[in-house]
């Protein structure tokens, strides 16, 4: 083989490498920059939760791996105050140092409300967005994934709850006061906080997300690119026959 | 020495390309109609511009690369490799338009988890996520789960003889009808009887929960495609322990099973071969292995106190066993919780679970129930030829659909695709450890999960993570779900690309 003419060969085998990337990258770099072209939008003061009062343990969470010579439980629980609020970090990082403790939980609550003997199920989040930022469709902060602790809500105080957070509305934010339950029967061995009082921090609204100006423009304009040549090809392919 | 590919080659894998391409566009003009209905008008232009893109390239690759040529074993293998990359990167496009990925390589990186039915997710703030990106994500794990290259090529290419090849190489070797087109309208017939059924048992059971009928079919239908493509992402960030319902997570078990038989065995049952259930390889495998972790992981949970009743062991210990095996990845608590709470007996035995896997030609990811039962029957076999005298004949037999032979070239094939899985957990596994951030339990975990396409998370694959772990994840789903020999041969192309001779 001639090494001479291998080289014109390897370079366009090495074309042919690179043009599909090249189109990924333009196509991405495209997405990006129609991504940018969003007016940028910060967390709305109103929805911040002010004046909470500190989480225990300084709200950092200690993993206690029980079950392992590492299990941290008996010195975890000795540092709690009951009545001090709680989060879903500390608890799902300890779950057995908070058993059965009376303690506050702070969140938004999210999803439906499922009713079951005398009260029911929420989903209250303790995340950023619930509590410092609002939902992520109303900005551009990210901050994570969800927490959340599953909430047994006294049918009484279901009643007065507003609104569930979901694609366009942020839900209330609630200051339960209850207890830890680390497997809770009714739950079938679940990990919840079983409410015992309620109060509204922040009602539930509802938020609308300003329509993407050039998104709708470059998605028109894409739609017509894809129907000329879709069109294109079916003549070619009649002419073919 | 490699021979480097020509141009007819190269086009005819970008034919087929092209035509899965199109396919793609049909995944996201769904949830297009979805977000008109719910007046997701932002959701709905990223939809558009994703379907446009789509077709756009579709169309100019049909049209520029037209050909009559037949696909070769080869051809088929790197189309399937790069129809799945391919894939994973342009219906990333509308989910990174949603708002909710902090990165495109997030974006990506869901994708190729909901393509590959995985299910880990790096969204954030999912609980206020559109209900048509929700659509959408959940139906990139009913394409993936499916099998997207088969199925779109199915529909838009004549000759079952041609997209063979592509069958195979997308992690099916089951056969089941003489032909690769009915083959491929026996699996969605399949998928279609169980949406059908499996999506109103849900609505029922979620309206018995207490949420209203309308939200009740999206959750149903979504959930749907996550059981029975053994997927994984969900509408709420808790996952199924959000419904608080043992009747939801009975129907779910039920789907997740389904969802976890090969198609090979369906079409058994449908054709009324009840006994085919007890006696094939992989149901007995499968089976065993699953009773047997199971029993190992509950002792776990027991001995360290996690749950003491047979309520928690059950609906909380057995259904993530369950949703490990068949590598759905649901979960009815949270994932921290298997490392602070749970002791060390039962995430192993999860790991163990979601390592093994479901049956070939299934949904399902991991080593697979076939590898499984073949090793251990050939283990058996030479255990026997040890003991028995030497001018004694062995012969291992096994049933698959009939009474088979263990042929030595079988059992060499899986164990050394069951070899490919256990250093692709341990490699991902180290690259964890080497950030110093977790400890092996916790990258052991990830890395199989991500492998296998099991999708249960101790909170490693979070959008925090490092570029690199992320990347090698992604690469770890695409592996696992393609069973290894699709991306060798897709790199093997590239090099003979480059290196190979005329």
């Amino acid at each position: 083989v001639n090494p001479a003419s291998e080289r014109p060969r390897r370079e366009h085998a090495l074309a042919v490498l690179i043009l599909p990337i090249v189109m990924l990258a333009l196509v991405f770099a495209g997405v990006i920059a129609l991504d940018q072209t969003a007016p940028t939008r910060v967390p709305a003061p109103e929805m911040v939760v002010e004046s909470l009062p500190a989480p225990v343990l300084g709200g950092e969470p200690t993993r206690c791996l029980r079950g392992t010579s590492d299990d941290r439980v008996p010195q975890v629980r000795g540092q709690i105050v009951e009545g001090s609020r709680v989060t879903s970090a500390l608890v799902n990082a300890c779950p057995a140092a908070f058993e059965d403790l009376e303690l506050t939980y702070v969140g938004e609550v999210v999803g439906h409300f499922l009713e079951r003997d005398g009260g029911g199920w929420v989903q209250v989040n303790d995340d950023d967005y619930a509590l410092r930022s609002g939902p992520l469709p109303t900005h551009d902060a990210f901050a994570g994934t969800n927490s959340y602790l599953a909430v047994w809500l006294p049918a009484e105080f279901a009643v007065e709850l507003t609104g569930f957070g979901s694609a366009n509305r942020r839900g209330d934010v609630v200051e339960l006061v209850g207890t830890v339950v680390r497997t809770d029967p009714a739950d079938g061995g679940g990990l919840t906080f079983r409410a015992r009082d309620m109060r509204i921090l922040a009602p539930s609204v509802a938020f609308t997300r300003p329509i993407h100006v050039p998104q709708a423009i470059a998605a028109a304009v894409l739609s017509a690119v894809a129907i000329t040549v879709g069109l294109g090809l079916r003549r070619s392919r009649r002419r073919a026959r | 020495m490699f021979i480097r590919p020509g141009r007819t080659d190269l086009r005819i894998i970008g034919y087929y390309l092209s035509k899965v391409v199109i396919g793609l566009a049909i995944v996201q003009a769904i949830p297009a109609v979805v977000a008109v209905v719910a007046g997701e008008w932002n959701d709905f232009s990223a939809l558009v511009l994703g379907t446009s893109l789509c077709l756009t390239i579709g169309f100019v690759g049909e049209w520029r690369l037209a050909t009559r040529q037949p696909l070769t074993w080869a051809h088929g293998a790197v189309t399937v490799a790069l129809a799945w990359l391919l894939g994973a990167f342009l219906l990333a496009v509308p989910l990174h338009l949603s708002g909710h990925f902090s990165s495109m390589l997030d974006a990506v990186f869901d994708t190729m988890s909901g393509l590959t039915a995985t299910g880990l997710t790096l969204l954030q703030d999912l609980d206020h996520l559109s209900y048509s990106m929700n659509t959408f994500r959940h139906l990139l794990h009913f394409a993936g789960g499916q099998g997207i290259v088969i199925v779109v090529l199915s529909l838009f290419a004549a000759g079952g003889a041609r997209i063979g090849t592509l069958y195979i190489s997308e992690g099916r070797d089951d056969r089941i009808l003489p032909n690769f087109i009915r083959t491929a309208r026996f699996i969605y017939t399949v998928a279609a009887v169980y949406g059908l059924f499996g999506t109103a048992a849900l609505t029922v059971a979620l309206v018995g929960t207490g949420i209203p009928l309308v939200d009740a079919l999206h959750h149903g239908s979504n959930i749907f495609f996550a059981a029975f493509d053994t997927g994984g992402f969900n509408t709420n960030s808790s996952s199924i322990a959000y419904y608080h319902s043992a009747a939801v997570e009975g129907v779910v078990s039920v789907l997740m099973i389904a969802g976890t038989l090969s198609f090979g065995l369906h079409y058994q049952l449908w054709r009324g071969q009840r006994r085919e259930l007890f006696r094939h390889i992989e149901t007995r495998s499968l089976a065993v292995t699953l009773a047997g972790l199971s029993i190992l992981g509950m002792f776990g949970l027991a001995r360290s106190g996690a749950y003491t009743d047979t309520g928690g062991l059950f609906r909380k210990g057995f259904f993530t066993f369950l949703s490990a095996q068949t590598n759905t990845g649901f979960v009815v608590t949270s994932g921290t919780l298997y490392v602070t709470d749970w002791g060390t007996l039962a995430p192993a035995a999860i790991v163990g679970a979601m390592g093994l896997g479901g049956m070939a030609s299934s949904t399902a990811g991991g080593i697979k129930a076939i590898r499984v039962g073949i090793t251990f029957k050939a283990l058996v076999a030479d255990v026997r030829r040890l003991l028995l005298p030497e001018s004694a004949l062995v012969v291992a037999t096994y049933h698959s659909q009939r009474r088979r032979i263990l042929r030595d070239d079988l059992v060499r094939g899986a164990m050394t695709i069951l070899l490919l899985y256990v250093v692709t957990y341990l490699l991902g596994a180290m690259v964890g450890l080497f950030y110093g951030q977790w400890d092996v339990t916790e990258t052991l975990f990830e890395s199989v999960s991500a492998a296998s396409n099991a999708g249960l998370s101790v909170g490693v694959a979070a959008p925090d993570m490092p570029i690199v772990l992320e990347v090698v994840y992604m690469i770890q789903m695409w592996l696992g779900r393609l069973e290894f020999v699709a991306v060798f041969a897709f790199i093997g192309y590239g090099v003979s690309l480059v290196r190979g001779r005329s």
